[in-house]
């Protein structure tokens, strides 16, 4: 061969490999993809199971993709010799991870970033480079995988699980109850509190969506403070954990679960409409460096690893236009989130009157959270803490935010908020009280094994925004004594 | 009396290397391992590890105060380190002192 006919060649390989990385795919509802594409999804999950049965520490494998989620630092042997055989895949990633090779290096597989302002963007990011690799496990379905299948990748959007909506299966999406696909997982809560069928509501999300604070809404910065904003300690830390369960119960292994990817660009969806709604402006710490090691043929193409040591994805910033990444959402009219207009309906009384916290006999939060879902606050009482409150205005720039702190926080918890007159009793036990004067609630998603693989435990804080609770309060109650209640309960 | 990084910060450090290396700490500047035996690490990370050993003090709460497990250092420790960072960071006697970026 000359060298131009060599020159034409390599550009036509590095073309096509352009081609694969950055055709615009579709991330859809998992209910409505068609056979062949639900097929190709799971034969690429097969694949990726595949290679990490032979090799746990290929980083496009399964293990490795999912220790990103939250195993900071793994021994990586020079030749690998550990064979997954029949043991189930989460005893055999476990025990992969907890390995220590006298002839071996260290690898970091990655820190999700929970409880702080970069909580989105690096799940984004992440997902970012898995939907790469089950892009590029098989393109155009040449490879027969363990299961027997072979279906072409080259076109998967990782699907999405719309956990708002009633399940298509009992309580999960039917591909994920089907016992017989790679998508089924062991231990999931299918069969304990069978009543427990949708725990978030449509109405919950579009009225956390239209909260424009981005700290209230996508969680706080780090360096100092740091905190959950409202998406990710009233929807997702509670759907892992007490709704989805198993593997998905513990940060560190979570993504074991192949519902974690489904439940997780939902997650990314709801971002997505975050942005639409309020652009990203106000989006901070977009210059950070998003923590995890992950297979450099994918990285986009103005990634720069900045100056540190440890391996990254690059900066949040990458990671903020969807159509750079190579996919968009197809909606379904169920995904529609409904409009402000519906949700002020939504939050009137029989008689088209809107529900006034603390006055009506319905909470117009309590209704938020609970109505049409099975999730209801704690009825049993906890650990109780009060706060004397004098009801007057807030705003944006005088927030009214109570924060939690728990001290040596081993394992996830719930705290459930409740606005009284401080001369009526917080009887958490009696129904009416809990319907009448419920204002939030808020769960902490920790890891009782480890955190981040340490074995210390951290002290762990909780933000809560009544901003608006203060001023909805103020309309009826200005300058009266009232008392915060919170009801603290363990999961 | 002078306090320098070796042997004074050194020592406070010395019992939480080894759990802080599994560690990576992400920056607006990368991403980076904290080996808190080493004076070139610890200058570079030395404001992050303020915020982080000042977390338990009324007023200075911080996401990740640190050790962990409710175990702040005693007061007269993290005196010392400010102590260290007011004098510029020296490493020991008569060495040259950091001159890279503080991230
Ligand atoms: C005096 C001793 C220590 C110092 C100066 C120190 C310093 C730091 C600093 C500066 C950070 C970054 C904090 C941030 O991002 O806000 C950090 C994070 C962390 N440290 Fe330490 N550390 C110490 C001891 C320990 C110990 C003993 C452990 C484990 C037993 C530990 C586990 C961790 C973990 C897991 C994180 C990551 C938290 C996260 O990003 O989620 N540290 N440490």
């Amino acid at each position: 061969m000359n060298q131009i006919h060599k020159w034409v060649l390599s550009g036509i390989i590095i073309c096509s490999l352009v081609l694969v990385a950055n055709a615009q795919v579709t991330r859809k509802n998992i209910d409505q993809l068609t056979p062949e594409e639900l097929g190709a999804y799971e034969h690429a999950i097969q694949l990726l199971r595949d290679r990490s049965a032979k090799n746990p520490y290929l980083l496009d494998g399964y293990a490795w993709q999912a220790w990103v989620h939250n195993k900071n630092r793994v021994s990586v042997p020079k030749k690998n010799t550990l064979k997954q055989g029949k043991m189930n895949p989460t005893r055999f990633y476990e025990k992969a991870a907890s390995q220590t090779y006298s002839d071996g290096t260290y690898g970091y597989p990655g820190m999700c970033e929970h409880g702080k302002d970069i909580f989105l963007v690096w799940h984004r990011a992440q997902f970012y480079y898995f939907e790469q690799i089950l892009q590029n496990t098989d393109p155009e379905g040449t490879i027969v995988d363990s299961k027997g299948n072979k279906y072409p990748t080259k076109d998967i959007g990782v699907p999405y699980w719309n956990f708002t909506q009633k399940p298509s299966g009992k309580k999960f999406p039917k591909a994920y109850e089907n016992k017989k696909s790679v998508l089924f997982h062991e231990g999931r809560n299918l069969e304990n509190n069978p009543e427990y069928k949708e725990f978030t509501s449509p109405e919950l999300l579009a009225s956390l969506l239209d909260e424009p604070d981005w700290p209230t809404f996508g969680g706080y910065v780090n360096a100092t403070n740091g905190g959950y904003g409202t998406f990710e300690a009233q929807m997702h830390n509670p759907m892992h954990t007490p709704f989805i369960g198993g593997d998905m119960t513990y940060p560190s292994r979570a993504a074991y679960d192949p519902i974690f990817y489904s439940f997780h660009s939902y997650i990314d969806y709801v971002f997505e409409a975050w942005i639409e709604r309020h652009g990203t402006d106000d989006i901070t710490s977009t210059d950070y460096f998003l923590r995890a090691e992950q297979p450099q043929e994918f990285n986009l193409p103005d990634f720069n690893p900045g100056m540190g040591d440890r391996p990254n994805m690059g900066q949040a910033k990458l990671y903020f236009d969807i159509k750079k990444l190579g996919y968009q959402f197809k909606s379904e009219p169920d995904d529609t989130i409904y409009t402000k207009q519906q949700i002020e309906t939504f939050l009137q009384d029989e008689n088209g009157m809107p529900l006034e916290l603390a006055k009506s006999d319905l909470s117009p939060y309590y209704k938020l959270f609970y109505e049409g879902v099975s999730r209801k606050p704690e009825a049993t009482v906890g650990k109780l803490i009060t706060n004397d409150v004098t009801v007057k205005p807030a705003s944006k720039k005088q927030p009214y935010l109570y924060t939690y702190t728990e001290p040596n926080a081993s394992s996830s918890y719930q705290i459930d908020l409740y606005m009284h007159p401080k001369k009526v009793k917080a009887e958490i036990s009696s129904e009416k009280f809990r319907k009448k004067y419920f204002v939030a609630t808020s769960t902490a998603w920790l890891d009782p094994e480890h955190h981040h693989g340490s074995n210390g435990m951290m002290d762990h804080k909780l933000n809560v925004d009544l901003t608006k609770v203060m001023n909805d309060l103020d309309k009826n109650f200005d300058k009266q004594a009232f008392q915060l209640t919170i009801n603290h309960t363990k999961l | 009396m002078s306090v320098y990084f070796d042997p004074d910060i050194k020592n406070i450090f010395a019992p939480y290397v080894q759990p802080m290396l599994e560690v990576s700490i992400a920056t607006d500047q990368g991403t980076f391992s904290l080996d808190l035996s080493n004076y070139e690490s610890v200058c570079r990370l030395s404001q992050r590890i303020k915020i982080a050993i000042e977390g338990y003090m009324p007023g200075k709460e911080t996401a990740h105060p640190m050790p962990p497990g409710n175990n702040p250092l005693p007061d007269r420790d993290i005196q010392k380190y400010n102590d260290w960072l007011d004098a510029g960071m020296p490493e020991k006697e008569g060495a040259e002192t950091f001159e890279g970026v503080i991230v």
